[in-house]
């Protein structure tokens, strides 16, 4: 392609026959660069705070990915990670994006809980864009998940060491409100493996769940015999 | 920086990695996910997704390729992915969505078209500011050289001039506008 002609031809610059002539073959391929940049999608600029959400992004969940001796003991500044022992906290994302969401990917302060970002491209397609995936405090095996869906917030509890209930006794999950005073019953299972719970409240609004043992007495209050406890917010959001 | 350097710091979660290829690729990847997801507030989104999937996958990506196509890739599955789940969204609201719904079969999606408007935006972004103003007002704004000369109060003679490099440019860049990479 000849440079200088196909720049001018771009450029709307009016050739003659001859040199219309040198570009016959280019002339398609440059009708339709012209065409793209005439279209105000290849001039969408993203906000300015965006390359800052990415990049704590994408650094926290590198620093969640290290083993726990590897991490920072201590965060410098813009490393948005401060730790508190092994449980590094992973400064989420801020984004301006609907309701709810953006809470869970608010930027964090020091907590015990380490979370990491998942996406639903990992998961059941039918499963929401965003969720958080938050580890069980003291090193307990297992995890919550928790994701944002038309018909609520689905939270998907693994907590393995919960021995299995029968005989009269089952688990009851609750969501607790931030002031501690209300409690939402969001369903009762017989072990934590796999537990599929759903919830028509806002996180930000009960961010706490507990777990306790409950005889099947059709009492509906808790009996308050707590065997699991997990925020699923950082306090600051 | 090399590309295996700057994959491999930024697979370490290096922030002036990071920081760079998003310089590099972030206006395009924001780009091609407006242009699928039709809504800025998903595009964005679908931009940190887009960068968090490439950090996981940087570990298999091949140092002696372009990343360019290797996170077009990434980028345009993340905003279908997206525009799927947006789409079930609806349709759980509303009656369910026919097949034949024109919206579940965009040409955005067509990966010839985006894999052109990324080599475009990727090239525009790599125009001096001062150049790049002029082809927007050119080509998206439709002014005329004297019409640009009066809007930013310069001679006629530097617009055109800054007209013929940019567009030089963009031909270098462009001018064999590749086919979709394999």
């Amino acid at each position: 392609m000849n440079e200088e002609l196909a720049a001018r031809y771009l450029g709307g610059d009016p050739l003659d026959d001859a040199e219309v002539a040198l570009l016959l073959d280019d002339r398609a391929e440059l009708d339709a660069i012209a065409v793209l940049l005439g279209d105000a999608g290849s001039w969408e600029e993203p906000p300015a705070d965006l390359e800052d959400l990415v990049v704590d992004l994408v650094a926290g969940a590198a620093v969640t990915a290290r083993p726990a001796a590897a991490r920072p003991a201590a965060a410098g500044p813009g490393a948005g990670v401060p730790a508190a022992g092994d449980a590094a906290v992973i400064p989420l994302a801020t984004a301006r994006r609907r309701q709810w969401r953006t809470s869970l990917l608010a930027a964090a302060a020091a907590a015990v809980v380490a979370v990491i970002v998942t996406t639903a491209l990992d998961r059941d397609p039918a499963a929401p864009p965003i969720s958080i995936e938050v580890a069980l405090p003291d090193d307990r095996p297992g995890s919550v998940t928790v994701a944002d869906t038309q018909s609520g917030l689905r939270i998907e509890l693994h907590a393995p060491d919960l021995e299995r209930l029968e005989e009269g006794r089952f688990y009851q999950a609750w969501l607790r409100s931030v002031d501690g005073e209300r409690l939402v019953a969001i369903g009762t299972f017989h072990t934590g493996e796999d537990v599929i719970l759903w919830a028509g409240v806002r996180v930000e609004d009960f961010p706490t769940l507990t777990v306790t043992i409950e005889p099947d007495d059709g009492d509906p209050a808790s009996s308050g015999n707590r065997v699991l406890v997990v925020p699923l917010l950082p306090p600051s959001s | 920086m090399t590309g295996a350097e700057l994959i491999a710091r930024f697979r370490e979660g290096d922030h002036s990695a990071i920081r760079d290829l998003y310089r590099e690729y972030g206006r395009v990847v924001f780009a091609i996910a407006v242009r699928i997801l039709q809504d800025r507030s998903l595009a964005e989104e679908a931009t940190q997704q887009t960068f968090l999937q490439a950090w996981r996958a940087a570990e298999s990506f091949d140092p002696t390729r372009d990343l360019g196509p290797w996170l077009h890739t990434i980028a345009r599955r993340v905003a279908i992915d997206g525009l799927r789940r947006e789409q079930r969204r609806r349709a759980e609201a509303l009656d369910a969505m026919s097949d034949r719904d024109p919206a579940l079969h965009l040409d955005a999606l067509d990966i010839e078209d985006t894999w052109r408007r990324w080599q475009v935006r990727h090239a525009i972004a790599q125009l001096p500011p001062d150049e790049a103003e002029i082809v927007r007002l050119q080509h998206l704004d439709g002014y005329t050289h004297s019409e640009i000369a009066d809007r930013l109060s310069m001679p006629v003679g530097t617009v055109k001039s800054r007209s013929f490099r940019a567009h030089k440019r963009l031909v270098q860049l462009l001018g064999h506008v590749q086919e979709v990479p394999a």
